[in-house]
This record gives C-alpha cells, sequence and structure tokens, in this order.
C-alpha cells in the first residue's frame, strides 16, 4: 500500500493540537465546572486532570500511529484504503462504482501543500474513501485518474450509466 | 434554452399545507413546548406565546413564499425545478437518475383535489423534487413525462398491473399488534412519570387517595395498553388498503386510509430486500417486508427507513415476494441455511451486552438511588440476550446475493444483490483484533448490511470475492 505524504504526520499533530485547544480544553473545562457543582471541586479537579492528560497523551501518541496506519492503493478495478488505530479498517471500492471525487484542502493543508482525497459512490453516506495528507499533484492526479477509469468501466457496466 | 412553458403549484396548496406544516412544525418544536410546560414559572405565559407565534409566523410565510415562487417542467429529458426569492435554487434532475416517485393525498389534498408528488434520487436522505401540491392531471402528466424520457412504454390506462399482495383488515390488525414500539411506550411512561409529580404537588390528597399501591400499578398497565392499542391504530389507519402491484418495470404500493400513499418504486433500482420477523408475528408465521431503493432514507429504524413496507407476508409466500425484487436464485429465504459468525466472537458480544447494561445501571442506579441497584439484574439478562442473539445470526453469500441475519425480539434477514455493491469495508475493533475477528459492512445505494463477525481472514476473503465479479465484468 502507499504511504501518505511524509509531510502527512506533522499535518496530523498540528489538527491534533488544534482539536486540543479548540475542543477538549474547553469540554474539560466545562465538564470540571459541571462536576464541581454537583460533588466537590476537589474531586472535579482531579477527574478533569486526568481527562486532561488523557487527551495530551492522544495529542502526542495517536496522530503518528494513525500516519503509519493510513494507506491506500489503486489496483487496476478498485480502490483500497486502509487506516484507523484502535477502530481498524479496510475499504474496497470498485471503480465503475466511483460517482465523483473531491480534493480538498483546509488551511492547515494549504499552508503545507497537501490535499485529501474524497471519494463518493452512490451509496449516501458522504465519502466511501478518504485518503488524507497526499501531495497536491498526487492528490489531483489520484482524482484525474479515478474519474477516467469510472468513465472507462461505466461504458461496460451492466447497471445502467448511473452506477445505481 | 428549452422552449417547454413552466408550471406552478395550485394556487391552493399554501392552505392545503397548512395543517400538516403546523403539525411537523409543532413536533419539532417539542423541546420548547415541553420547556414551557414544565418550566415552573407561569408569569411567562405572553412571552411563550409570542415565541411559538414567531415560528409559526416564519413557517408559514416560508410556505407561501415557496408555494408561490416554485416553477417546474419537463424538458430535455430532465426534470427542472426553481424556486426560492433572496436564496434561489435551480435543481435539475435527469429522468434516467429517479429513483421512485410517491405520490400523497391526505384529506384536504383529497377535498382540494390536490396531490404532493416526491421525486426521489439517490443522492441523499432528502426528496430531491418535491412538488406540494399540484393538480391529479398534472402529476399524471409529470410521471408520464419522466417516464417517456427515460424510453419507459407506458401502459394503458386501464392497466393497474399484476397484483402481488393485497391486506386485508385482519392482515393489519395482525401487523399493528406484533409491532411492539418500545419507543413510544418509554416516551408515555417517562412523560406520565413527569406528569405525576406535577399532579401530587397540585392536590397532593386527592392523588395520594388515588395513584397509591394497586390503584397507581393499574394506571401504569391502562397506560402501557393504551399505547400499545394507539400504536395499533396507527397502523391501521397509515397501511389501510394496502395493495403492491407490479406495472411493467416498476412494483407500485398504495396505502393509507385519510393520508393516501402511492410509492411507484423502479425495479431496476431497488437495493434492499429486507424480512422483519417480530417474536409475535414469527410465532404465527408471517413478517413484513421491506423494499428499499436507492432513495432509502437514513433516518428512523427498521420499516421507516424504506420506501415500500408489505405489511404481512405469510412465510411461504415470501420467496416469490423477494424474488420479484432481488435476484434470488433459487434461494427460498424462509427456508435457506445460513452459516454461522466465528464462534470467539460469542464472547465479544456478550462482554459487550454485559457492560452497556452495566453503565446503564451505573446511570440509572445514581439517579434513582438506591431503588435504582435492581437494574443491575438487567447485566445478565442483557447477556443471555446477547447469546441467543448470537446463536440466531447467520450469513451466506451466493453467487448473485449477500444474506445477513440477526435479531431475537426482531428477527431481521437482509437481502442484497451483488450487483449492486457500492462498497465492502472490513473493521477490526480492538477485541476483535486480540481475537482475529473482522465485520464486513457491505454498501449499496442508500443502504448498508452488516454481516455477522468472522475471522479476519475470512472477512477479507469475502471483500476480494465481492468486488471480484465487478471487476471482471468491468474490464
Amino acid at each position: 500500500m502507499n504511504p501518505l505524504a511524509p509531510r502527512a504526520r506533522l499535518l496530523f499533530h498540528l489538527q491534533a493540537v488544534s482539536q486540543l485547544v479548540f475542543l477538549w480544553i474547553p469540554l474539560t473545562i466545562g465538564l470540571v465546572v459541571a462536576a464541581a457543582w454537583l460533588t466537590s471541586f476537589v474531586t472535579a479537579l482531579v477527574a478533569g486532570s486526568l481527562m486532561l492528560l488523557v487527551c495530551l497523551l492522544g495529542t502526542v501518541w495517536l496522530p503518528s500511529l494513525a500516519y503509519e496506519r493510513w494507506g491506500w492503493e489503486l489496483r487496476e478495478d478498485e480502490l483500497l484504503v486502509r487506516h484507523g488505530v484502535v477502530f481498524r479498517s479496510v475499504t474496497a471500492i470498485p471503480i465503475g462504482r466511483v460517482q465523483h471525487v473531491d480534493v480538498r484542502q483546509g488551511p492547515i493543508e494549504q499552508w503545507m501543500g497537501l490535499s485529501r482525497v474524497h471519494v463518493h459512490t452512490a451509496s449516501g453516506v458522504g465519502s466511501d474513501g478518504m485518503i488524507p495528507g497526499l501531495e497536491s499533484a498526487t492528490a489531483e492526479r489520484l482524482r484525474d485518474q479515478l474519474v477516467a477509469r469510472s468513465q472507462r468501466a461505466e461504458r461496460v457496466s451492466e447497471l445502467g450509466d448511473d452506477g445505481v | 434554452m428549452s422552449e417547454v412553458p413552466w408550471k406552478r403549484l395550485h394556487p391552493a396548496s399554501v392552505l392545503v399545507n397548512l395543517v400538516p406544516r403546523t403539525w411537523s412544525l409543532l413536533r419539532s418544536l417539542w423541546p420548547l413546548l415541553l420547556a414551557m410546560l414544565y418550566g415552573g414559572r407561569t408569569d411567562e405565559g405572553i412571552a411563550n406565546l409570542a415565541t411559538v407565534a414567531v415560528f409559526f409566523a416564519g413557517a408559514l410565510g416560508w410556505t407561501a413564499l415557496h408555494a408561490f415562487t416554485l416553477r417546474y417542467r419537463v424538458a430535455d429529458g430532465r426534470l427542472e425545478i426553481r424556486s426560492g426569492v433572496l436564496n434561489r435554487q435551480a435543481r435539475v434532475i435527469p429522468a434516467d437518475r429517479v429513483q421512485n416517485v410517491e405520490r400523497v393525498q391526505n384529506v384536504f389534498h383529497r377535498l382540494s383535489g390536490l396531490v404532493e408528488v416526491g421525486i426521489e434520487t439517490a443522492s441523499g436522505q432528502e426528496v430531491e423534487g418535491m412538488l406540494s401540491a399540484i393538480t391529479v392531471a398534472d402529476a399524471d402528466a409529470l410521471i408520464a413525462e419522466l417516464g417517456a424520457a427515460r424510453g419507459d412504454t407506458p401502459a394503458p390506462a386501464t392497466d393497474r398491473g399484476e397484483l402481488l399482495v393485497r391486506s386485508s383488515f385482519v392482515d393489519l390488525l395482525w401487523f399493528g399488534a406484533s409491532d411492539l414500539r418500545i419507543g413510544l411506550l418509554a416516551f408515555v411512561l417517562a412523560a406520565g412519570l413527569e406528569f405525576l409529580p406535577q399532579l401530587t404537588l397540585l392536590a397532593p390528597t386527592w392523588s395520594a387517595a388515588r395513584f397509591g399501591g394497586l390503584v397507581g400499578l393499574a394506571l401504569v398497565v391502562a397506560l402501557m395498553s393504551g399505547t400499545w392499542l394507539a400504536g395499533v391504530g396507527a397502523t391501521l389507519l397509515r397501511y389501510h388498503g394496502f395493495e403492491l402491484r407490479r406495472t411493467g418495470r416498476s412494483l407500485v404500493a398504495q396505502q393509507g386510509m385519510f393520508t393516501r400513499r402511492r410509492a411507484e418504486l423502479r425495479l431496476g433500482k431497488i437495493q434492499l430486500v429486507t424480512w422483519f420477523e417480530p417474536i409475535l408475528a414469527r410465532a404465527f408465521g408471517f413478517g413484513s417486508l421491506a423494499i428499499e431503493t436507492a432513495a432509502g432514507r437514513e433516518e428512523g429504524s427498521g420499516t421507516q427507513r424504506s420506501e415500500a413496507v408489505v405489511p404481512l407476508v405469510e412465510r411461504d409466500r415470501v420467496a416469490a415476494l423477494c424474488s420479484v425484487a432481488t435476484p434470488l436464485g433459487g434461494i427460498d429465504p424462509a427456508t435457506v441455511v445460513l452459516r454461522a459468525p466465528h464462534p470467539a466472537a460469542m464472547l465479544q458480544a456478550t462482554v459487550r451486552a454485559a457492560v452497556r447494561a452495566a453503565f446503564l445501571a451505573v446511570g440509572l442506579s445514581w439517579l434513582f438511588w438506591p431503588w435504582g441497584l435492581v437494574l443491575f439484574a438487567l447485566v445478565p439478562f442483557a447477556a443471555i440476550l446477547a447469546r441467543l442473539d448470537f446463536a440466531r445470526q447467520g450469513w451466506l453469500v451466493t453467487d448473485t446475493l449477500v444474506i445477513s441475519r440477526r435479531g431475537v425480539v426482531t428477527r431481521t434477514t437482509w437481502f442484497l444483490a451483488r450487483s449492486k455493491l457500492q462498497s465492502a469495508t472490513v473493521v477490526q475493533g480492538p477485541m476483535m483484533r486480540w481475537r482475529g475477528l473482522g465485520v464486513l459492512t457491505v454498501r449499496v445505494a442508500g443502504s448498508r448490511v452488516q454481516l455477522p463477525v468472522l475471522g479476519l481472514a475470512d472477512a477479507l476473503d469475502l471483500q476480494r470475492q465481492l468486488v471480484a465479479p465487478l471487476r471482471s465484468r468491468e474490464s
């Protein structure tokens, strides 16, 4: 399987830090205040500190693991995407089922010159396969390959021209 | 630019939609209404009424604006819908992307000779083309134009198609009686328990005399029975006169007493067929069949997600009905022998159920200390239920079909044509990784089916097999 771009490891860490600052810390503070009101301040402080410690460890440790676990492979007739640390998954998407492909960049990704690819089928769940942390040129090449192959596959598909 | 003229909604559609919109608004505002009712402050009546009035005025205004700005037409093989003033929307739906067409007539529609037409594609969870309301003649013309654009041969007007199922009053009674609505029951009981303290505060002597001991118990039983009867009644109204017919290349399902529904499902777009057997129904040899197209909804559970639900089907008729909608390849759904899940998954299922019940018991014990401790008796019960469920799980993959089954209280069997597969995912949680297990989830347009837990190698191999036939056809 192809790994993500080397800079994607830093991207994952930066995303984890921003989640920590904008989500987990405010959430922990809110829960400590609520717990202090329901129980005692000391109990709430201890519980909040433990929660913060877990979040910090997760911010330091999990992004690297997630980077190592993410992989993708474009085979002749299917796209394989593997990812996950605690819950690991492998998704196979037949090329002929690809409806459209998005290449997206958030602000951090733009700054780092990385993109993520979202592959959509007719399943209607959002994206069936997502590959983050690709070099922008790689992402666009993958998108073009997927679209071209899906159009070729559509011509011989038995399902009609909408893949459904 | 096409010269086909635009059509509009009927002017009476604002009034016709007023009551249903009001009802759906009330349902969406229930947290606010509940807070106002039990807020405890009696000096905010006018402010509360003003808040509700603002919401109603907004809903009425939006309904009127939508009705007067919406235009539609079928041109160049596409349905075009335009609406809005400040936020304008122009939607185009190619005729061959239409998954199913639903016609709904409530009492107000029928009185005014109108109908609500919903045109669904595979793209999402809402009705992409909602025309509420137009005349019956306009609706017939629209559906005929879409069919002509797809190249469908129109059936003669007198041809109602082949009758597949007609549900009698007794059938619907059985269906309603066997459909245990635990969620509704829990809500009613919770509302009752919330109401009782209020009554006790208002009239302590009167309520203590009347709701203590056996009288209180009888009240709970009456509440539960009333909820069950209301559910049966709602089922009779919703499925009154149910018929399933096959017309050319479509299945047509009609039902409803006060609100009449007619859903037309294109056979080639059927994604999933599900056979539901609630425990009471199973004991008497029947169940319900749900048919989903790519417009299947993600909200709701069980039969609520499907475009067409056959309320009551005898077990020996399931094969004949299923085969109309999906390629069974000679399999009889009622008697098919399925493969068992991996035996090591039983421990995982049992532990997961016990842990969930324990968490629930801990939370409820803290809320209802010390009587809540009794709820820890749920833990072994949940474990036993999980083992029973595991023993009844099964799966099978044939040349044409993927079958998955689970459930004890309501046994559910999914039938999915392999040719409809969109993607296949194998997932491993930490406990599964420890035992070398994995779960395969197969997605079709609008739905997904999860197989029972397998060995990881088997799950990955199955994933390859499911994708492989598509590979050989596409190359």
